[in-house]
Protein backbone atom coordinates (compact mmCIF):
# COMPACT_ATOMS: atom_id res chain seq x y z
CA UNK A 1 0.00 0.00 0.00
CA UNK A 2 0.92 3.61 -0.58
CA UNK A 3 0.52 6.80 1.35
CA UNK A 4 -2.91 8.22 -0.29
CA UNK A 5 -3.60 11.55 -1.14
CA UNK A 6 -6.71 13.23 -1.45
CA UNK A 7 -8.56 15.01 -4.34
CA UNK A 8 -8.26 17.50 -2.69
CA UNK A 9 -4.85 19.09 -4.21
CA UNK A 10 -7.19 19.76 -7.22
CA UNK A 11 -8.11 22.81 -5.11
CA UNK A 12 -5.02 24.50 -5.47
CA UNK A 13 -4.88 24.79 -9.05
CA UNK A 14 -7.06 27.82 -8.99
CA UNK A 15 -5.74 30.67 -10.74
CA UNK A 16 -7.19 34.08 -10.26
CA UNK A 17 -7.21 37.08 -12.54
CA UNK A 18 -5.19 40.46 -11.41
CA UNK A 19 -3.70 43.34 -13.50
CA UNK A 20 -0.54 41.75 -14.10
CA UNK A 21 -1.74 38.32 -15.39
CA UNK A 22 -3.24 35.18 -14.21
CA UNK A 23 -1.88 34.31 -11.00
CA UNK A 24 -1.37 30.94 -9.56
CA UNK A 25 -0.45 31.33 -5.67
CA UNK A 26 0.94 27.88 -4.74
CA UNK A 27 1.65 28.90 -0.56
CA UNK A 28 -0.70 26.79 0.54
CA UNK A 29 0.73 23.20 -1.22
CA UNK A 30 3.16 22.15 0.83
CA UNK A 31 4.52 18.98 -1.17
CA UNK A 32 4.48 19.23 -5.05
CA UNK A 33 3.41 16.45 -7.03
CA UNK A 34 3.55 15.56 -10.72
CA UNK A 35 -0.35 15.86 -10.68
CA UNK A 36 0.11 19.62 -9.81
CA UNK A 37 3.35 19.83 -12.30
CA UNK A 38 1.12 18.95 -14.99
CA UNK A 39 -1.82 20.68 -13.87
CA UNK A 40 0.39 23.85 -14.04
CA UNK A 41 1.62 23.50 -17.25
CA UNK A 42 -2.13 23.27 -18.00
CA UNK A 43 -2.90 26.15 -16.59
CA UNK A 44 -0.02 28.49 -18.15
CA UNK A 45 -0.88 27.05 -21.90
CA UNK A 46 -4.75 28.11 -20.77
CA UNK A 47 -3.52 31.63 -19.83
CA UNK A 48 -1.41 31.88 -23.05
CA UNK A 49 -4.77 30.97 -25.20
CA UNK A 50 -6.92 33.24 -23.42
CA UNK A 51 -4.65 36.17 -24.54
CA UNK A 52 -3.02 36.74 -20.76
CA UNK A 53 0.04 34.71 -19.16
CA UNK A 54 0.40 32.63 -15.94
CA UNK A 55 1.94 33.97 -12.35
CA UNK A 56 3.39 31.56 -10.45
CA UNK A 57 4.14 32.67 -6.72
CA UNK A 58 4.48 31.20 -3.96
CA UNK A 59 6.21 27.89 -4.00
CA UNK A 60 7.93 26.95 -0.75
CA UNK A 61 11.54 27.08 -0.58
CA UNK A 62 11.76 23.26 -0.03
CA UNK A 63 9.76 22.60 -3.40
CA UNK A 64 11.26 25.54 -5.70
CA UNK A 65 14.01 23.38 -6.31
CA UNK A 66 12.12 20.21 -7.59
CA UNK A 67 9.48 22.17 -9.26
CA UNK A 68 12.57 24.00 -11.08
CA UNK A 69 14.74 20.25 -11.87
CA UNK A 70 11.27 19.16 -13.07
CA UNK A 71 11.54 21.70 -15.63
CA UNK A 72 8.51 23.22 -14.92
CA UNK A 73 9.95 26.96 -15.10
CA UNK A 74 10.72 26.36 -18.55
CA UNK A 75 7.11 25.30 -19.46
CA UNK A 76 5.40 28.41 -17.89
CA UNK A 77 7.57 30.62 -19.65
CA UNK A 78 7.14 28.61 -22.87
CA UNK A 79 3.62 29.84 -22.71
CA UNK A 80 4.84 33.56 -22.04
CA UNK A 81 4.50 32.98 -18.19
CA UNK A 82 6.39 33.92 -14.90
CA UNK A 83 7.43 32.14 -11.92
CA UNK A 84 10.14 33.02 -8.63
CA UNK A 85 11.32 29.44 -9.60
CA UNK A 86 15.49 28.87 -9.23
CA UNK A 87 17.74 27.99 -11.81
CA UNK A 88 19.18 24.64 -10.77
CA UNK A 89 21.90 22.35 -12.26
CA UNK A 90 20.73 19.84 -14.53
CA UNK A 91 23.09 16.82 -13.90
CA UNK A 92 21.19 15.32 -10.89
CA UNK A 93 18.12 14.03 -12.02
CA UNK A 94 18.33 11.09 -9.90
CA UNK A 95 14.65 11.11 -8.56
CA UNK A 96 13.54 12.24 -11.82
CA UNK A 97 11.75 9.85 -14.24
CA UNK A 98 10.67 12.36 -16.61
CA UNK A 99 10.37 15.85 -16.66
CA UNK A 100 7.24 17.56 -17.60
CA UNK A 101 7.06 17.34 -21.02
CA UNK A 102 4.45 18.46 -23.46
CA UNK A 103 1.88 15.64 -25.40
CA UNK A 104 1.71 17.76 -29.03
CA UNK A 105 1.27 14.05 -30.79
CA UNK A 106 1.07 10.55 -30.53
CA UNK A 107 4.77 10.02 -31.42
CA UNK A 108 5.44 12.03 -28.77
CA UNK A 109 3.17 9.65 -26.07
CA UNK A 110 4.93 6.95 -27.45
CA UNK A 111 8.40 8.49 -26.87
CA UNK A 112 7.79 9.67 -23.65
CA UNK A 113 6.09 6.16 -22.74
CA UNK A 114 9.34 3.83 -23.54
CA UNK A 115 11.78 6.58 -21.98
CA UNK A 116 9.83 5.65 -18.63
CA UNK A 117 9.77 2.11 -19.23
CA UNK A 118 13.64 2.03 -19.61
CA UNK A 119 14.19 4.23 -16.77
CA UNK A 120 12.03 1.48 -14.53
CA UNK A 121 12.53 -1.83 -16.00
CA UNK A 122 15.81 -2.49 -14.90
CA UNK A 123 14.66 -1.95 -11.57
CA UNK A 124 11.15 -2.75 -11.54
CA UNK A 125 9.82 -4.32 -15.01
CA UNK A 126 6.33 -4.90 -13.65
CA UNK A 127 5.89 -1.22 -12.29
CA UNK A 128 7.37 -0.37 -15.73
CA UNK A 129 4.79 -2.07 -17.28
CA UNK A 130 2.23 -0.29 -15.79
CA UNK A 131 3.76 2.95 -16.17
CA UNK A 132 3.76 2.08 -19.45
CA UNK A 133 0.62 0.67 -20.34
CA UNK A 134 -1.31 4.00 -18.09
CA UNK A 135 0.67 6.93 -19.90
CA UNK A 136 -0.06 5.68 -23.08
CA UNK A 137 -3.11 4.99 -23.04
CA UNK A 138 -4.15 8.75 -20.66
CA UNK A 139 -1.24 10.27 -23.18
CA UNK A 140 -3.23 8.24 -26.63
CA UNK A 141 -6.64 9.53 -25.25
CA UNK A 142 -5.12 13.32 -25.11
CA UNK A 143 -4.00 13.08 -28.58
CA UNK A 144 -7.29 11.43 -29.56
CA UNK A 145 -10.00 13.50 -28.03
CA UNK A 146 -8.81 16.39 -26.13
CA UNK A 147 -8.11 18.54 -29.09
CA UNK A 148 -5.32 20.77 -27.32
CA UNK A 149 -1.78 19.58 -26.68
CA UNK A 150 -1.13 17.93 -23.23
CA UNK A 151 1.31 17.36 -20.67
CA UNK A 152 3.12 14.37 -19.06
CA UNK A 153 5.80 13.81 -15.86
CA UNK A 154 6.85 10.97 -13.58
CA UNK A 155 9.21 10.46 -10.67
CA UNK A 156 9.81 8.24 -8.04
CA UNK A 157 9.37 9.80 -4.34
CA UNK A 158 11.68 7.81 -2.01
CA UNK A 159 9.84 9.13 0.80
CA UNK A 160 6.73 8.01 0.02
CA UNK A 161 8.31 4.60 -1.24
CA UNK A 162 5.90 5.49 -4.44
CA UNK A 163 6.14 6.29 -7.98
CA UNK A 164 3.82 8.75 -9.47
CA UNK A 165 2.77 10.31 -12.80
CA UNK A 166 0.39 12.08 -14.35
CA UNK A 167 -1.20 13.84 -18.04
CA UNK A 168 -3.26 16.91 -18.09
CA UNK A 169 -4.76 19.06 -20.68
CA UNK A 170 -6.36 22.05 -21.23
CA UNK A 171 -8.79 20.38 -23.99
CA UNK A 172 -12.80 19.77 -24.04
CA UNK A 173 -12.97 17.22 -21.19
CA UNK A 174 -14.59 14.25 -20.62
CA UNK A 175 -17.88 15.27 -21.15
CA UNK A 176 -17.51 17.13 -24.84
CA UNK A 177 -15.83 13.84 -25.87
CA UNK A 178 -18.40 10.88 -24.59
CA UNK A 179 -21.53 12.85 -25.11
CA UNK A 180 -22.21 11.60 -28.56
CA UNK A 181 -22.39 7.86 -25.98
CA UNK A 182 -24.92 8.90 -23.33
CA UNK A 183 -23.09 10.90 -20.70
CA UNK A 184 -24.85 13.97 -19.81
CA UNK A 185 -22.95 15.34 -17.40
CA UNK A 186 -19.50 15.38 -15.73
CA UNK A 187 -19.67 12.20 -13.23
CA UNK A 188 -21.73 10.49 -15.76
CA UNK A 189 -18.38 11.17 -18.13
CA UNK A 190 -16.02 9.68 -15.84
CA UNK A 191 -18.08 7.05 -15.30
CA UNK A 192 -18.08 5.94 -18.94
CA UNK A 193 -15.12 6.51 -19.66
CA UNK A 194 -13.59 4.23 -16.59
CA UNK A 195 -15.97 1.65 -16.03
CA UNK A 196 -15.85 -0.25 -19.73
CA UNK A 197 -19.45 0.23 -20.67
CA UNK A 198 -18.29 2.37 -23.37
CA UNK A 199 -17.09 -0.80 -25.38
CA UNK A 200 -20.38 -2.13 -25.76
CA UNK A 201 -22.09 0.81 -27.74
CA UNK A 202 -18.08 1.09 -29.79
CA UNK A 203 -16.41 -2.18 -29.77
CA UNK A 204 -12.96 -1.82 -30.12
CA UNK A 205 -12.74 1.37 -28.34
CA UNK A 206 -12.61 2.23 -24.12
CA UNK A 207 -10.56 -0.02 -22.78
CA UNK A 208 -7.51 2.25 -22.76
CA UNK A 209 -8.52 3.43 -18.86
CA UNK A 210 -10.11 0.43 -17.35
CA UNK A 211 -7.43 -1.28 -18.25
CA UNK A 212 -4.85 0.81 -16.53
CA UNK A 213 -7.27 1.10 -13.26
CA UNK A 214 -6.94 -2.83 -13.16
CA UNK A 215 -3.40 -2.94 -13.87
CA UNK A 216 -2.90 -0.34 -11.09
CA UNK A 217 -5.56 -1.20 -8.55
CA UNK A 218 -3.74 -5.17 -8.70
CA UNK A 219 -0.30 -3.25 -8.00
CA UNK A 220 -1.70 -1.90 -4.77
CA UNK A 221 -1.80 1.57 -6.21
CA UNK A 222 -3.99 4.50 -6.86
CA UNK A 223 -5.00 6.69 -9.43
CA UNK A 224 -6.99 10.29 -9.45
CA UNK A 225 -8.98 11.11 -12.82
CA UNK A 226 -10.71 14.87 -12.99
CA UNK A 227 -12.68 16.61 -15.56
CA UNK A 228 -15.21 19.16 -15.38
CA UNK A 229 -16.90 18.91 -11.97
CA UNK A 230 -16.17 16.07 -11.43
CA UNK A 231 -13.23 13.51 -9.98
CA UNK A 232 -12.58 10.42 -8.80
CA UNK A 233 -10.25 8.56 -6.97
CA UNK A 234 -9.92 4.65 -7.22
CA UNK A 235 -7.51 2.35 -5.23
CA UNK A 236 -7.77 -0.58 -3.61
CA UNK A 237 -10.32 0.49 -0.99
CA UNK A 238 -12.81 1.26 -2.74
CA UNK A 239 -13.49 4.69 -5.37
CA UNK A 240 -14.36 7.81 -4.10
CA UNK A 241 -15.94 10.66 -6.61
CA UNK A 242 -16.34 14.32 -5.64
CA UNK A 243 -17.91 16.99 -6.97
CA UNK A 244 -15.20 20.13 -7.62
CA UNK A 245 -16.16 24.02 -6.81
CA UNK A 246 -13.27 24.96 -8.56
CA UNK A 247 -14.17 22.39 -12.79
CA UNK A 248 -11.09 21.16 -14.19
CA UNK A 249 -10.57 22.97 -17.48
CA UNK A 250 -9.87 19.80 -19.33
CA UNK A 251 -8.69 16.23 -18.42
CA UNK A 252 -6.25 15.68 -15.43
CA UNK A 253 -4.93 11.93 -14.61
CA UNK A 254 -2.71 10.52 -11.58
CA UNK A 255 -1.46 7.31 -11.19
CA UNK A 256 0.50 5.86 -8.49
CA UNK A 257 2.19 2.22 -7.93
CA UNK A 258 4.79 1.22 -4.84
CA UNK A 259 8.22 1.01 -5.47
CA UNK A 260 10.88 -0.54 -3.68
CA UNK A 261 14.06 1.50 -2.79
CA UNK A 262 16.32 0.11 -5.23
CA UNK A 263 13.76 2.53 -7.31
CA UNK A 264 12.92 5.29 -5.80
CA UNK A 265 16.75 6.53 -4.93
CA UNK A 266 17.64 9.39 -2.70
CA UNK A 267 14.75 11.50 -0.93
CA UNK A 268 13.28 14.85 -1.82
CA UNK A 269 15.86 16.80 0.67
CA UNK A 270 18.84 14.62 0.44
CA UNK A 271 18.83 16.31 -3.13
CA UNK A 272 19.25 19.23 -2.09
CA UNK A 273 22.11 18.68 0.21
CA UNK B 1 -3.93 -16.46 -51.15
CA UNK B 2 -1.33 -14.00 -49.83
CA UNK B 3 0.50 -14.24 -46.30
CA UNK B 4 2.18 -11.12 -43.88
CA UNK B 5 4.37 -11.10 -40.98
CA UNK B 6 4.28 -8.32 -38.69
CA UNK B 7 7.07 -8.17 -36.03
CA UNK B 8 6.21 -5.89 -32.41
CA UNK B 9 8.75 -4.34 -31.57
CA UNK B 10 10.04 -3.98 -27.89
CA UNK B 11 7.22 -2.15 -26.62
CA UNK B 12 3.93 -0.51 -28.54
CA UNK B 13 1.19 2.03 -27.18
CA UNK B 14 -1.04 3.91 -29.29
CA UNK B 15 -4.09 3.62 -32.38
CA UNK B 16 -1.81 5.47 -34.65
CA UNK B 17 1.07 3.53 -34.42
CA UNK B 18 -0.67 0.22 -34.78
CA UNK B 19 -1.97 1.65 -38.09
CA UNK B 20 1.42 2.66 -39.38
CA UNK B 21 2.15 -1.47 -38.37
CA UNK B 22 -0.72 -2.65 -40.34
CA UNK B 23 -0.43 0.10 -43.28
CA UNK B 24 3.53 -1.29 -43.69
CA UNK B 25 2.06 -4.47 -44.49
CA UNK B 26 0.14 -3.83 -47.58
CA UNK B 27 -2.66 -5.97 -46.72
CA UNK B 28 -5.20 -7.67 -49.43
CA UNK B 29 -8.58 -9.04 -48.60
CA UNK B 30 -8.18 -13.11 -46.97
CA UNK B 31 -4.17 -12.52 -46.59
CA UNK B 32 -3.48 -14.84 -43.68
CA UNK B 33 -1.34 -12.36 -40.85
CA UNK B 34 1.31 -13.81 -38.49
CA UNK B 35 2.07 -10.95 -35.41
CA UNK B 36 5.02 -12.10 -33.70
CA UNK B 37 5.09 -10.67 -30.50
CA UNK B 38 8.36 -12.81 -29.29
CA UNK B 39 9.89 -9.52 -28.87
CA UNK B 40 7.50 -7.42 -27.10
CA UNK B 41 8.03 -6.17 -23.40
CA UNK B 42 4.61 -4.21 -23.44
CA UNK B 43 1.82 -3.26 -25.41
CA UNK B 44 -1.25 -1.28 -24.64
CA UNK B 45 -4.82 -2.74 -24.86
CA UNK B 46 -5.64 0.30 -27.68
CA UNK B 47 -2.80 -0.86 -29.83
CA UNK B 48 -3.85 -4.50 -29.46
CA UNK B 49 -7.42 -3.63 -30.39
CA UNK B 50 -6.71 -1.44 -33.38
CA UNK B 51 -4.18 -4.03 -34.43
CA UNK B 52 -7.27 -6.23 -34.48
CA UNK B 53 -10.00 -3.99 -35.80
CA UNK B 54 -7.38 -2.97 -38.91
CA UNK B 55 -5.82 -6.46 -39.75
CA UNK B 56 -9.73 -8.61 -38.92
CA UNK B 57 -11.97 -6.02 -39.67
CA UNK B 58 -11.21 -3.06 -41.94
CA UNK B 59 -8.29 -5.09 -43.78
CA UNK B 60 -10.67 -8.34 -43.96
CA UNK B 61 -7.85 -10.77 -43.51
CA UNK B 62 -8.36 -14.18 -43.65
CA UNK B 63 -6.76 -14.79 -40.06
CA UNK B 64 -4.68 -13.24 -37.37
CA UNK B 65 -1.92 -15.45 -35.31
CA UNK B 66 -0.71 -13.98 -32.74
CA UNK B 67 1.95 -15.82 -31.24
CA UNK B 68 5.13 -15.47 -28.59
CA UNK B 69 2.70 -12.37 -27.20
CA UNK B 70 2.98 -11.61 -23.21
CA UNK B 71 -0.36 -12.90 -21.92
CA UNK B 72 -1.44 -9.57 -21.11
CA UNK B 73 -1.22 -8.24 -24.31
CA UNK B 74 -2.80 -10.99 -25.88
CA UNK B 75 -5.47 -10.84 -23.61
CA UNK B 76 -6.49 -6.75 -24.64
CA UNK B 77 -6.47 -8.74 -28.49
CA UNK B 78 -8.69 -11.81 -27.69
CA UNK B 79 -11.39 -9.22 -26.08
CA UNK B 80 -10.99 -6.88 -28.78
CA UNK B 81 -11.58 -9.76 -31.21
CA UNK B 82 -14.22 -10.63 -29.33
CA UNK B 83 -16.08 -7.43 -29.24
CA UNK B 84 -15.62 -7.11 -32.66
CA UNK B 85 -16.79 -10.72 -33.30
CA UNK B 86 -14.11 -11.83 -35.44
CA UNK B 87 -13.05 -13.85 -32.73
CA UNK B 88 -13.29 -17.20 -35.26
CA UNK B 89 -10.13 -16.15 -37.21
CA UNK B 90 -8.64 -14.75 -34.36
CA UNK B 91 -5.59 -17.10 -33.03
CA UNK B 92 -3.32 -16.81 -29.87
CA UNK B 93 -0.16 -18.97 -29.49
CA UNK B 94 2.73 -18.86 -26.94
CA UNK B 95 5.28 -20.18 -29.30
CA UNK B 96 5.76 -20.26 -33.00
CA UNK B 97 5.04 -23.71 -34.67
CA UNK B 98 3.91 -24.96 -37.78
CA UNK B 99 0.61 -23.98 -39.24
Amino acid sequence: MIASRTARRLDFLRATETPRGRELNLVDVRWLDPLHLVGIAAEAQLAHRAGTRLRLVGVRADQANYAARMHLGRIVESFGGEHELPTVAERDQRDTLLEVRPLRDPADVEQLCSLVYNRVAATDPVAARALHVALAEVGDNVCQHARSIGFMAAQTIAEHGVLRFAVADAGVGLLATLTGLGAADDHQALELALSGRRQLSSPGHGYGLPRTVEMITRLNGELLLASGRAARKIEVGGRFDRTLDNPYRGTIFEGAVPAGPALTGPTRSQMRE
Amino acid sequence: MSARTLHLPRLVAGRDYADDLVRSLVLEPGAEVLVDGSGLLSGTPSFAAELVQRILVDGKARSLRLVGAPGEFTGYAETAAKDLDVQDRFQAAAHLSPA
